[in-house]
Formats: C-alpha cells, sequence, structure tokens
C-alpha cells in the first residue's frame, strides 16, 4: 500500500507513520490511531536542532487528523454511537445514510459525513445511540417522518420490528 | 530561557519576531507541532474545546505586550525561540504559547501550549 509522503525541516520527504494512541482523561480511558512524521528533535529552550535524536512532529493537517479521532473517542467514551456500529446498523436494516439521517431530524448528509468523519458532537452522538439501540424510539421517528410516504414508513417499521423478535 | 528586560531594542526584536511569524504564515507556511505540544493541544481540546484554528489566531493576533521570554539574541540558535502568554477560544483560556521561527529556513515550530502553571508576567505589558 502507497503510504502518504511529508517533507522534513530539510525537505526530504519521509513516510507518515501511524501509531494507537491510548490516554486516559478524567478516567476516561481513550484509544484512537494518530499519525506523525519522525524529523530530528530541536531543544524548545536553547532552539538547537539536535541531529542525533528523531522525533515525533505533526503537519498542520496530521495534527488536525489526530484531534478529530481523538474527539471521536471522546464522544464514542462519553455514550455516542461509533461510525461503525452506524453503518452496521444501516446495513442491517438496509436504512440509506441520507434516509437514516432525515428519519433522525438532520441534515440529508450528517449520518453519511459522520461516517466518514467520525462523530462531532456528543449530543448528536448520543441521539443517535440511544436510537439504534432502542427499537421503540426509532420506530416511532420512523412513523413521524414526513419525508417517507406511509407504505415506505411501515416497511421500515416493520423491518426494524421483526429483527427484534 | 531568559527574559529580555524592556527596553526599546527588545520591544522592537519580539515584534520583528511577530511581523516574521506573520509574514510566513501570509506566505502559506503552516504550523508545525512538536509530539509536546500535539500532547498538549489533545488536552486543549478535550477540555475547552480548542482547535488549532484558535492557535492559529492566537498567534496571528499576538502583540509585544504578550511576551513572556525568548529570544536568545546571540542568534547562534537554529530557531529563535520565543514564548507568550495569551488568551485562546471561546472561553478566553489562558495559555502559555512558545513557538520557534527557523532561522535557515521557514518552519514554524509550536513548542508548548497549555494552561500556565503558575501566574506569568508580562514584562512588555504596561
Amino acid at each position: 500500500m502507497e503510504t502518504k509522503k511529508v517533507l522534513t525541516r530539510d525537505n526530504t520527504p519521509t513516510e507518515e507513520l501511524s501509531a494507537t494512541v491510548i490516554k486516559s482523561h478524567h478516567g476516561i480511558q481513550l484509544e484512537y490511531t494518530e499519525v506523525y512524521y519522525l524529523d530530528f528533535a530541536v531543544d524548545e529552550d536553547t532552539g538547537m536542532i539536535n541531529k542525533a535524536i528523531k522525533e515525533k512532529h505533526y503537519t498542520k493537517n496530521q495534527m488536525e487528523r489526530n484531534l478529530k479521532a481523538l474527539k471521536n473517542a471522546y464522544h464514542i467514551a462519553k455514550g455516542a454511537a461509533s461510525p461503525a456500529e452506524i453503518i452496521h446498523y444501516r446495513k442491517k436494516y438496509k436504512i440509506p445514510a441520507s434516509t437514516f439521517s432525515i428519519i433522525l431530524g438532520f441534515s440529508k448528509n450528517t449520518i453519511s459525513n459522520i461516517e466518514t468523519d467520525g462523530i462531532t458532537s456528543l449530543s448528536t452522538g448520543r441521539l443517535i445511540k440511544i436510537c439504534i439501540d432502542d427499537k421503540s424510539v426509532i420506530t416511532r421517528y420512523v412513523q413521524l417522518c414526513d419525508a417517507l410516504d406511509k407504505r415506505k414508513r411501515d416497511e421500515l417499521s416493520k423491518r426494524i420490528m421483526e429483527e427484534s423478535v | 530561557m531568559k527574559q529580555l528586560p524592556y527596553t526599546i531594542s527588545n520591544v522592537a526584536l519580539i515584534q520583528d519576531f511577530l511581523d516574521e511569524t506573520k509574514s510566513r504564515i501570509a506566505n502559506g507556511v503552516e504550523i508545525t507541532f512538536t509530539n509536546k505540544a500535539g500532547n498538549e493541544l489533545a488536552l486543549l481540546t478535550l477540555d475547552f474545546d480548542i482547535d488549532i484554528s484558535d492557535i492559529e489566531n492566537a498567534i496571528l493576533t499576538l502583540s509585544t505586550e504578550n511576551y513572556y521570554r525568548g529570544i536568545d539574541p546571540s542568534g547562534n540558535a537554529d530557531f529563535d525561540v520565543c514564548a507568550f502568554c495569551t488568551v485562546i477560544g471561546k472561553d478566553k483560556v489562558e495559555i502559555y504559547l512558545k513557538y520557534g521561527l527557523e532561522v535557515r529556513g521557514l518552519q514554524i515550530l509550536l513548542f508548548s501550549n497549555h494552561v500556565p502553571d503558575y501566574p506569568m508576567t508580562q514584562p512588555f505589558k504596561n
């Protein structure tokens, strides 16, 4: 598999690396994958480059991706549904992402964005988790969804409820 | 890292450092994070919902009044390193911000961004 390249301080291309990070935050254990590259360490007091030691560095883009992964892990640990869980649920009940979004009261692309980029808000993630875990909640929202015609609403509700029997 | 005394030439030195930072960012240079700065920013994100744009904005709006410590005036280092005290994010969190400008290159390297462990004196303020 082709790996991403990053330019070091002296403009030498180097590979983007990844590693699993485990952090504890206020007693909650968070696990996610971070991306980084290696470059020579710089002493933060003297400003001198140490050519004997290479350390983790992050480009802005890498840092953005890492913070997104961290927030996603944090939200899941605090009770939000994970993107994998949402995908699994939709596939199980054959619900398109845009339909699932509208049923839950989001804009059309929200679920698709969450599945790609991760959970960006704890409240959103928790609402999805409640709906996934409680069939009576999701079938109620299906029945209240004006964007679906009655036949589709009944068909979907039946599919969800039948699975639970 | 030494704290420079409040003199006209030292204020000018720090102003040059800030001008150079703004010029590099305006020309498309992005901030690079050290491992330590990355870990600290992760904490700020979880505790105060701070993101990279907050850090960038903080750097872009620094003035000499925010000065805390640095630069080594000898000019022998690979990076000019300077520390500031400023506020960031919608909660106006006070942070210690330390970054360096590569002398023979263009890198802007963030070393530290965290809530200060103790009150910070700002010698160029008032």
